[in-house]
């Protein structure tokens, strides 16, 4: 599906109150919006498609506020990193690191917290703001543009988070002994 | 940098899962609220719009001059008036028989 196909969806949305169009986005978008949230909870699926059910239900509501100069899958990701953020806080943690590092060790266990161990091994290594540029970057294919009005901080400073990630991580893949073509 | 820019993405390119569906989009629908419907308000312009056609027939000599019709008595005005009238209550009748539709069980 195509963005002008997403846009159509998305009218007949807001026109029509079209459910089944709805239900088109949902399935087209569910499993990057899910596997972001995944990265970004270092793994917990029930927490992460919580927020995932909550970033789609918060995206019909305000459907109508689209303007559509980015991408949908944009302003979805836009929607989940601030349910993510919210999510966070409302946990009341001393530190997003404390918590986010205890739940590696209480992840549900099922396919893919076995299959993402190395990937939240690799990432705890980040910040929390290195880690969720490096995977909006390389993982959600967003450009750094995007990424500024996702996280809803200067260009600049998405720059210097995605330098200092690729930094941190080139050298912990290093020491692991990565190699490219080991899976 | 180069090499180490390749091993990131291999590395992350390599962790990418696919989540299927199974069931996602199905509670999400179902948990969605209904939304207002502002259907009213396309019968409103329908209904207005056709009041407007039907007033400007009545009370301007344009339909005659464009048609070239000599003299247009009031029954031929009230014909043309419903002609025009057609679209707006066609549209208005569509979007109120389609409704929203029922997402199918799986």
């Amino acid at each position: 599906m195509s963005k002008s196909e997403d846009l159509g969806l998305i009218a007949r949305v807001n026109l029509f109150g079209d459910k089944n169009a709805y239900n088109k986005l949902v399935v087209k978008h569910q499993s990057s919006v899910r596997r972001f949230l995944m990265n970004l909870t270092m793994g917990d699926s029930m927490w992460s498609d919580d927020l995932a059910q909550e970033t789609f239900i918060k995206a019909y509501l305000n459907l109508g506020s689209f303007q559509g100069i980015s991408g949908f899958s944009s302003w979805l990701m836009k929607i989940a990193y601030r349910n993510f953020c919210d999510s966070l806080r409302t946990k009341r943690l001393e530190t997003n690191l404390d918590y986010l590092e205890n739940s590696i060790h209480h992840t549900s266990d099922n396919h893919f917290s076995s299959l993402n161990l190395d990937l939240n091994t690799a990432l705890k290594i980040l910040k929390p703001q290195e880690r969720t540029v490096i995977l909006l970057f390389y993982m959600e294919d967003q450009s750094q543009k995007e990424i500024s009005k996702i996280m809803n901080i200067p260009l600049g400073t998405v720059k210097t988070h995605l330098l200092k990630g690729k930094e941190k991580l080139g050298e912990y893949l290093e020491k692991t002994g990565y190699e490219p073509n080991m899976r | 940098m180069k090499n180490k820019d390749e091993n990131i993405k291999q590395f992350l390119s390599g962790q990418k899962l696919k989540f299927e569906d199974a069931g996602f989009s199905r509670k999400v629908i179902s948990r969605l609220p209904e939304r207002k419907s502002y259907d009213w308000v396309i019968g409103l312009f329908a209904f207005l719009g056709s009041l407007t056609a039907g007033l400007v027939g009545y009370y301007s000599k344009s339909i005659s001059v464009v048609l070239e019709i000599p003299s247009f008595n009031l029954n031929q005005i009230l014909i043309f008036s419903g002609i025009l009238a057609l679209f707006p209550l066609g549209v208005l009748c569509y979007f109120m028989c389609t409704n929203q539709r029922s997402i199918p069980r799986l």
